[in-house]
């Protein structure tokens, strides 16, 4: 296999080739089906091909379209970018399973929510591996306005308020990372990450305000989009108010995309000397520090099972800039394995709270007594993705929390091992009561409430294993963190 | 004199930032609906005029090679910004298409009304 430098552009271009095979075809409900679910598995093969050709050999270029780089865009792969885009693959299957099993009862239009799946998980493939700042700003722009959509498609009223809020909220973020752009080009001329990074080594002193300026603007505009509190506040409604397995890829992979994204302009557009001679990392470490305690806070708080969901993720986002932020080798390998365990437990919960409100009808936190005996699988990965968000051994959530902790013992920095403590705590106090609750409460009337068939079934199932085989087995995933991290600290 | 002389200069970005907080103003703090889109169109409008007037020089001319071109304007941020130009309108339209949904739903374009009358219907259910 010796055109395996195409494979990150493959990864995108097959997505987005049937995002638009989908809606011509929208009357043949089977091969629309089909063609969705094999978009996905071969997409994942192209990533696994592109992580393992990392793994071997390490950074590699794809020019696009045969112009060389600086004209031309091309695809940047390093480790970070192979591992996310692997992350992302892995995770699109069985989402995509579940919103093919489920979206006839959920959605307004099925084709229109198979195109609007494959043309985000495309454009969240294309912000982790391009290399090319404005390439970057339209995949951003893509899997907004996809992410909006794929919301609204409820048509709901709930879910169109909330998506219409994201918008609003999602324009801004974007205007700021535009302005930033054009901060960066107006000093550097250039677009492509490499040679921004050469060319701000000696411009970057002679204009110390259009690099501050950029770097606070795409602080905003990112921030925004990854929901990193205080910019967190059209989550929960956006999150808890779509389809399940729109809210499954909202919260497991969407916002991941806009950190790895930020993640990836600081440390190769700009470098790690500027990050430090600003004060970005206080800055970044306070938020992240308030993202984690007072989103946990606010989840306490929730009497509905999928908003308790979303408050949890503006925790979790904290918790990956944490680690970003502690700018550690070791913490930072935490953020990136959190970000792939994350997408795990919180898409192994989104799926069982989805499947547990269309089979019972219950949303309440107050109504879910003695369904754990009715659900028993459901409730069953329900429970598995509960004990890894509080971090228990053998679980995927405790191997990150252990990895962010050390990483802050490193910089001799024990205030944020402790917020991670009570942190988990915290988890524990809002999850727990949940599912013994379920399993020990006293029985309801809903007597013919059951576990969905198998096809149902399966998707959760997969999501819950994964959280439990890289809980036992977390050397699965660490060599690619291991590389994408020494990698960042070059 | 040199404060004139470098307004004078930088006269578009003074216009394109001027226009960016007119923008995110409108966005932010008006309750209609169809105004926060207005906002967003001029913040966007801003940064476009932004990104373009980065790349023009005075008296330049379009980059096209003849024998004796002169001093060219660069047309990479042109080019950038059609992209750009084609991402907001695609914006507004959608966010133009959810208003209709909301209006259809709750008869009103004022948010602070929605709001109010979502967070009414949450209580009852």
């Amino acid at each position: 296999m010796n055109n395996i430098e195409h494979y990150p552009v493959l990864t995108i271009v097959v997505l987005l080739a049937t995002a638009f095979v989908v809606p011509v075809l929208y009357k043949k409900q089977k091969l629309i089906t089909w063609l969705f679910l094999g978009a996905g598995a071969v997409s994942f093969w192209f990533a696994l091909g592109t992580a393992a050709r990392v793994m071997s050999t390490g950074t590699f270029a794809s020019v696009l379209g045969s112009w060389p780089v600086p004209f031309g865009i091309e695809l940047q792969v390093d480790a970070l970018g192979a591992f996310t885009s692997l992350v992302f693959a892995t995770l699109a299957l069985p989402i995509f399973w579940h919103a093919a099993m489920t979206a006839k009862k959920e959605v307004g239009s099925v084709s229109g929510y198979f195109t609007l799946l494959l043309l985000l998980t495309a454009a969240l493939h294309g912000i982790v591996l391009t290399g090319d700042i404005f390439n970057m700003f339209v995949f951003i722009e893509i899997s907004s306005l996809a992410a909006v959509a794929i919301i609204a498609i409820k048509l709901t009223k709930e879910s169109i308020e909330a998506s219409f809020r994201y918008l609003v909220l999602s324009a801004l973020g974007s205007g700021g990372i535009l302005f930033a752009i054009a901060l960066i080009f107006m000093i550097t001329g250039h677009l492509n990450m490499e040679f921004i990074y050469e060319t701000l080594l000696s411009t970057a002193g002679r204009y110390p305000l259009n690099v501050t300026t950029a770097i606070g603007f795409m602080l905003v505009g990112f921030g925004v989009k990854a929901a990193l509190f205080p910019l967190h506040v059209w989550l929960p409604d956006a999150h808890s108010n779509a389809p399940t397995a729109s809210s499954a890829i909202l919260s497991g992979l969407v916002v991941k995309a806009y950190i790895v994204g930020f993640i990836r302009l600081v440390y190769m557009a700009f470098g790690t000397e500027i990050f430090l001679s600003l004060p970005l990392r206080p800055i970044l470490l306070t938020m992240a520090t308030a993202a984690i305690l007072i989103g946990s806070l606010f989840a306490l708080a929730q009497g509905d099972l999928k908003r308790l969901l979303a408050f949890s993720t503006v925790a979790q986002v904290g918790y990956i800039f944490l680690g970003f932020a502690l700018f550690g080798e070791r913490a930072l390998q935490g953020a990136l394995l959190h970000i792939l365990n994350h997408a795990l437990m919180k898409g192994a919960l989104f799926l069982s709270a989805g499947v547990i409100i269309q089979q019972t009808g219950v949303k309440k936190l107050s109504q879910i007594s003695g369904l754990g005996r009715r659900l028993p699988i459901t409730f069953g990965v329900f429970t598995i993705g509960v004990l890894s968000m509080i971090g228990i051994p053998g679980f995927a959530g405790f191997v990150s929390k252990l990895y962010l902790a050390l990483g802050a013992l490193d910089q001799d920095l024990v205030p944020f091992a402790i917020v991670i403590l009570i942190s988990s705590l915290l988890n524990a106090v809002y999850y727990l009561p949940i599912i013994t609750n379920a399993f020990f409460g006293k029985d309801t009337e809903l007597q013919g409430a059951a576990d969905p068939p198998w096809p149902t079934r399966l998707p959760m199932l997969i999501l819950g294993g994964g959280v439990v085989l890289l809980g036992l087995y977390p050397a699965l995933a660490l060599p690619l963190v291991r590389q994408a991290a020494s990698l960042l600290f070059r | 004199m040199g404060m004139i002389d470098r307004l004078g200069q930088n006269l578009y970005y003074l216009v394109s930032i001027i226009l960016f907080i007119i923008g995110f103003h409108t966005m932010l703090t008006h309750n209609n609906l169809i105004k926060k889109i207005m906002g967003m169109n001029i913040m966007d409008a801003a940064l476009f005029l932004f990104f373009v007037s980065i790349g023009y020089i005075q008296g330049g001319q379009a980059p096209i090679l003849t024998e004796n071109a002169g001093r060219l304007v660069n047309p990479v941020p042109s080019a950038l910004i059609l992209t750009g130009i084609v991402i907001s309108v695609s914006f507004t339209a959608f966010a133009l298409a959810l208003v209709v949904l909301l209006y259809k739903h709750y008869g009103t374009l004022d948010a602070d009304k929605i709001l109010a009358l979502r967070s009414k219907n949450y209580e009852q259910h």
